[in-house]
């Protein structure tokens, strides 16, 4: 007689850590509970490690340093690891930043660039009631899990050229979700190769449109 | 500005970022079948190569005798004696594989059973398969092989960023009759490899090892009557890099 499988349980407690750059509009400190907008920024492949001073070198933390002055609080975490953001993690301090600071849970965006842009999509797919838009730039995912995110307003980018992750890994995600009416916007960059995030976050229409999205789930 | 607006962790500087750490104790919890091979308790010595298999999105919950209905879970159950050990959790939530509390299994399993660890095997179904090709493409000198099924494509950018790019990609694709589903997934499959072979070429000192995989495009029940072809298949394959 064969031993059959036995059923088991794994039970395991673990810390997870995560690195994270947070900005604060100016007038957060006003004495007021006024509530504020987050963006959730998810950098590439190259910014992973230990040193945050790193993931100022794209994407919004970069516009930051450089001086601009946003409205929304900017939270930026860095991927520990080169590899695919664990997307469990990232929610774990997207939860503990909404309890800690006065967020708007209506107004929370989630925007990433390359592997970061693989990332937003996964968040966005794996916690569609979560955000009030999502803008993924030169990114990718499974266009079979487009209706899920049919509901959410987004806005994608990447450049024609792009020889590090072809724009067919965008387009097929936008032909998904145009197959299923959704919100969707796709920029193309004709002459651009991978660097897309460069103009898009200079772009203060993505910015604006971003902040006119609310979720009303 | 008000003087003294403390923040966990820091000092906040108003329209400036400043560092912090994130750091919190997580329960993970996952259920799962083990399955011993007969032999195991009649060599007391040996170690035994292990099969880690990933159902797919319907068989997710909290009744384990839902991962019985497909794959090798599926063959056990019917009699069937396995030469290796097989770990079937099952997905608590019905949404992707949480990567990392499979791997935290795998792990425990690993100090508790005499595992042999340059044989353990990855495969899984359908939403199980996208969860093989992330969790292969994450611990890429974890696994000997990978054996996939039904998955619809690969993830373009975890091959090209890391799989192919390290060169692990040796893919073995048998052919079989393909449904007409699966005609969009070998459209993805092709380009991807070409490209992958490219970005080889281009970063020759990132090459560590390579992952044999085993994939056919079939539907559920491809488990069951390609078994002969997995055991061949296993039976070939080692890790190369110890992890």
């Amino acid at each position: 007689m064969t031993e059959h499988q036995t059923e088991h349980t794994l039970s395991k407690s673990t810390v997870r850590k995560l690195n994270y750059l947070l900005y604060l509009p100016e007038n957060y400190a006003d004495p007021s509970d006024a509530k504020f907008p987050l963006l959730l920024f998810l950098h590439g492949i190259g910014e992973g490690g230990d040193d945050l001073q790193k993931v100022k070198t794209h994407g919004p933390p970069k516009r930051i340093e450089e001086g601009k002055a946003f409205s929304f609080i900017v939270l930026s975490p860095q991927n520990p690891e080169q590899k695919p953001w664990d997307d469990s993690t990232v929610i774990e301090l997207l939860n503990e930043i909404i309890e800690t600071y006065r967020v708007d849970t209506q107004r929370i965006y989630l925007t990433g660039m390359s592997c970061g842009g693989y990332g937003a999509w996964r968040l966005a797919i794996q916690h569609p009631n979560r955000f009030a838009a999502l803008i993924p730039i030169c990114g990718g995912g499974v266009p079979f899990f487009a209706p899920r995110i049919k509901h959410l307003p987004i806005w994608v980018f990447h450049g024609a050229k792009d020889p590090v992750i072809p724009i067919s890994e965008s387009q097929r995600l936008v032909n998904a979700l145009e197959d299923c009416g959704a919100n969707v916007q796709f920029t193309i960059y004709p002459d651009t190769e991978h660097d897309s995030w460069t103009e898009t976050y200079e772009n203060p229409a993505v910015y604006d449109w971003m902040l006119a999205q609310v979720n009303t789930n | 500005m008000i003087a003294g607006f403390l923040l966990p962790g820091s000092f906040s500087v108003f329209a400036e970022q400043t560092e912090h750490t994130f750091s919190k104790v997580v329960d993970r919890k996952m259920n799962y079948l083990l399955y011993l091979p007969v032999a195991y308790t009649h060599q007391p010595h040996a170690d035994f190569p292990l099969i880690l298999f990933l159902h797919g999105g319907g068989e997710v919950g909290s009744d384990l005798e839902k991962v019985k209905k497909h794959g090798p879970p599926r063959l056990i159950e019917e009699g069937r004696d396995f030469p290796f050990i097989v770990v079937s959790p099952q997905n608590p939530e019905n949404r992707l594989w949480k990567d990392s509390t499979v791997i935290e299994l795998l792990n425990e399993i690993e100090e508790t059973y005499r595992v042999d660890s340059q044989r353990i095997y990855l495969t899984g179904m359908s939403r199980g398969g996208y969860g093989a090709w992330r969790m292969a493409i994450q611990n890429p000198n974890r696994f000997a092989a990978l054996i996939q099924f039904v998955a619809e494509e690969i993830h373009f950018m975890f091959l090209a960023l890391n799989t192919c790019r390290s060169g692990y990609f040796t893919a073995q694709r048998i052919r079989s009759s393909p449904s007409p589903n699966h005609s969009d997934w070998l459209m993805h499959w092709r380009p991807a490899v070409a490209m992958c072979s490219s970005l080889s070429i281009q970063k020759p000192s990132t090459i560590h090892g390579q992952i044999p995989i085993i994939i056919r495009p079939c539907m559920n029940g491809c488990w069951i009557r390609q078994t002969r072809t997995v055991f061949n298949f296993v039976a070939r394959q080692k890790q190369i890099n110890l992890k």
